[in-house]
């Protein structure tokens, strides 16, 4: 099966005067289906390597390939739309636009994408918002529901682009023990439904253990 | 409707508190600068009006008589001479009624009118006073300085020997309307009878000038059938000095226009201006320090939504145009309402202040356009001051603000 995200001996050294290399030679290859684990203790360089892996930030060695296309030479418009359009994120803190009801945060990424609300968008999100049970909730804002269901959203948002790969930095990590479960038999449910792949950032052992793959990192090299 | 617009929308209703702080900033300041504006030009129009209520906007002079030597001084011949300036001979105006076509046809030109001066005695019993006499077509003269509208007493008409006297030389002289006076000049001596007493708003004017029919002038000055000035009136006044050059240049006759008449009052006027575009600008740049630093506030308050928005394929363009509509939608609509609350403001002000024959102690003035043009550069302020979040905002690196 080919790769989606395939990173080909990745480095990061932050600093000018003084260099921290967070990352070594990463090399790993993410295809349509992936469930993955990424665990390692704070300050392994999870976050660095996520940052890559969802065009949020380049290398500086190595080859981050995206569907097999070289993303080294691309600027940063071309970076932006390939990001919007192959990949969906989560992130531990939901950060929905607080502006937006539900609805209007999950047609969000459809929209920057198009430039505008076009037709059907508002009932792609809808149909999304009702997959992860907040069909009833579409007009709130995101105070006004609870924290799982802001997650839920979040995660309705990170699938409004059908994107190939979703990363979720410690999805649960905000949640309480029973949103965490429901929240996290979602993302396996979408996984095994679309064949989207997930690239799963966690500290909690017990979750990593439920993927498919784990990849754990320590000083910023996976082993 | 666009992406931009939407989110921009959605911030600015969302923060309805701080938006309405500096919608608000945004209204006072363009108020100070209607309210100003409306009271500076209120008032500058009104010195103009009261200034051209008795002066002709352009006034085309009969060329004066040079002085020159008796005798010309040539290659074998040096002359010493000392060349006093004769009297102050009237020189005419040759030809005038085609001369009068031509001018009032001339671009820019409303009206034109023939008149004769001179100087002359006026005597009531035993009182004499120095005047200025004007023959005129009563006519066409309204057309120029709004004579008839000045007339108090009496009535708007000049037949055989009838005359106009301003009110200050009636109440001087004891004189009205149906009174007769004398006019001397070297000639002799003409009886007028009192039709009209007019008030020209100048006491200078109303003390020393007479009108009389151009036909008397011309017989009481020894010109018949001549002129020695022709009167107009502009479609632009603050035109007039370049209509006046043209003019000259056509015409070979000396032009004066009320410009340069009333030069100093101009100087004022243009400083007067001045010192209020001075307070219009430090206003515009009050407002846009304050729409700018509440911008400011705004992105790194919003870093983390911009971050999202970002990672989710937002452009940086897209991000920049967020801010800079949030600036123009403060700009448009606080100078609107700015508009409204200083035309108020300035009307408040005139009606609350009045001389005592009911007129406006202070008069306001106002053009549409003039709103537009506040409006717009209100709108243009407010995208200028949010150029600077703008920027802030799209330079934000995802990566450093989400997680």
């Amino acid at each position: 099966m080919s790769a989606i995200l395939d990173l080909q001996g990745v480095t990061k050294t932050y600093g000018t005067r003084i260099k921290t290399q967070v990352l070594h030679g990463i090399d790993l290859t993410v295809s349509r289906g992936d469930f993955l684990a990424i665990t390692g203790q704070s300050g392994s360089g999870k976050t660095t390597l996520l940052n890559i892996m969802g065009l949020l930030d380049r290398p500086t060695t190595g080859n981050l390939l995206v569907n097999g296309t070289d993303t080294a030479g691309m600027d940063d418009e071309a970076i932006t739309a390939l990001r919007g359009r192959t990949l969906g994120f989560v992130f531990q803190f939901h950060h929905l636009l607080p502006a937006l009801t539900i609805l209007e945060n999950v047609m969000m990424p459809m929209m920057a994408d198009k430039g505008r609300e076009t037709p059907g968008m508002r009932d792609a999100a809808t149909e999304l918002l009702k997959r992860v049970g907040l069909g009833e909730r579409l007009k709130y804002k995101p105070d006004e529901v609870s924290g799982g269901q802001r997650q839920r959203a979040a995660i309705a948002r990170a699938l409004a682009m059908r994107p190939a790969v979703i990363l979720a930095d410690e999805p649960t990590g905000n949640l309480d023990t029973n949103s965490s479960a429901e929240v996290f038999t979602l993302l396996r449910e979408i996984n095994k439904a679309d064949g989207t792949a997930f690239c799963i950032v966690t500290h909690d052992a017990a979750i990593a253990k439920t993927c498919d793959r784990i990849v754990s990192i320590t000083d910023g090299r996976l082993i | 409707m666009p992406f931009s617009v939407f989110i921009a929308f959605k911030y600015l209703l969302d923060e309805k508190r701080q938006t309405l702080f500096i919608m608000s900033a945004c209204a006072i300041g363009v108020a100070v600068m209607v309210f100003l504006y409306g009271l500076i030009s209120g008032l500058q129009r009104s010195l103009v009006d009261r200034t051209l209520g008795s002066q002709a906007h352009i006034i085309l002079n009969a060329n004066k008589e040079k002085p020159r030597p008796l005798a010309e001084a040539d290659t074998d011949t040096a002359v010493m001479a000392r060349v006093e300036r004769g009297f102050d001979r009237p020189q005419m105006i040759t030809d005038w009624p085609r001369r009068i076509e031509a001018v009032a046809s001339s671009s820019g030109i409303v009206a034109a009118a023939p008149r004769l001066t001179g100087a002359a005695l006026l005597r009531r019993g035993d009182v004499t006073r120095p005047v200025g006499v004007s023959g005129i077509e009563p006519e066409s003269f309204t057309t120029i300085i709004p004579l008839a509208k000045s007339i108090v007493a009496g009535r708007y008409d000049l037949v055989g020997d009838e005359i106009f006297v301003g009110k200050d030389l009636a109440d001087d002289l004891g004189v009205t309307v149906g009174d007769r006076v004398a006019l001397q000049t070297r000639g002799g001596a003409v009886n007028f009878l009192i039709s009209g007493v007019f008030d020209l708003g100048n006491r200078s004017v109303n003390e020393n000038q007479v009108f009389v029919s151009l036909r008397q002038a011309q017989a009481l000055l020894d010109a018949p059938g001549d002129i020695n000035q022709i009167d107009t009136r502009v479609d632009e006044i603050f035109g007039a000095e370049k209509i006046a050059r043209r003019l000259e240049k056509e015409s070979g006759i000396e032009t004066i226009s009320w410009m340069e008449q009333n030069s100093q009052l101009l100087i004022a006027l243009r400083s007067q201006s001045s010192s209020s575009y001075l307070i219009q600008f430090f206003v515009m740049v009050a407002v846009a320090l304050g729409i700018a630093s509440v911008l400011v506030v705004s992105v790194v308050q919003k870093r983390a939504e911009i971050g999202i928005m970002r990672a989710f394929g937002t452009k940086r363009s897209v991000v920049t145009r967020i801010f800079l509509i949030q600036g123009a939608v403060v700009g448009l609509l606080g100078s609107t309402v700015g508009c409204v609350f200083g035309t108020w403001l300035a009307m408040f002000f005139r009606n609350s202040a009045k001389n005592p024959d009911g007129t406006p102690r202070f008069p306001i003035s106002y053009e549409l356009s003039e709103y537009v043009v506040f409006i717009l550069i209100a709108t243009l302020v407010g995208i200028i001051a949010a150029a600077l979040p703008a920027r802030q905002a799209a330079r934000i690196d995802p990566a450093q603000v989400v997680h």
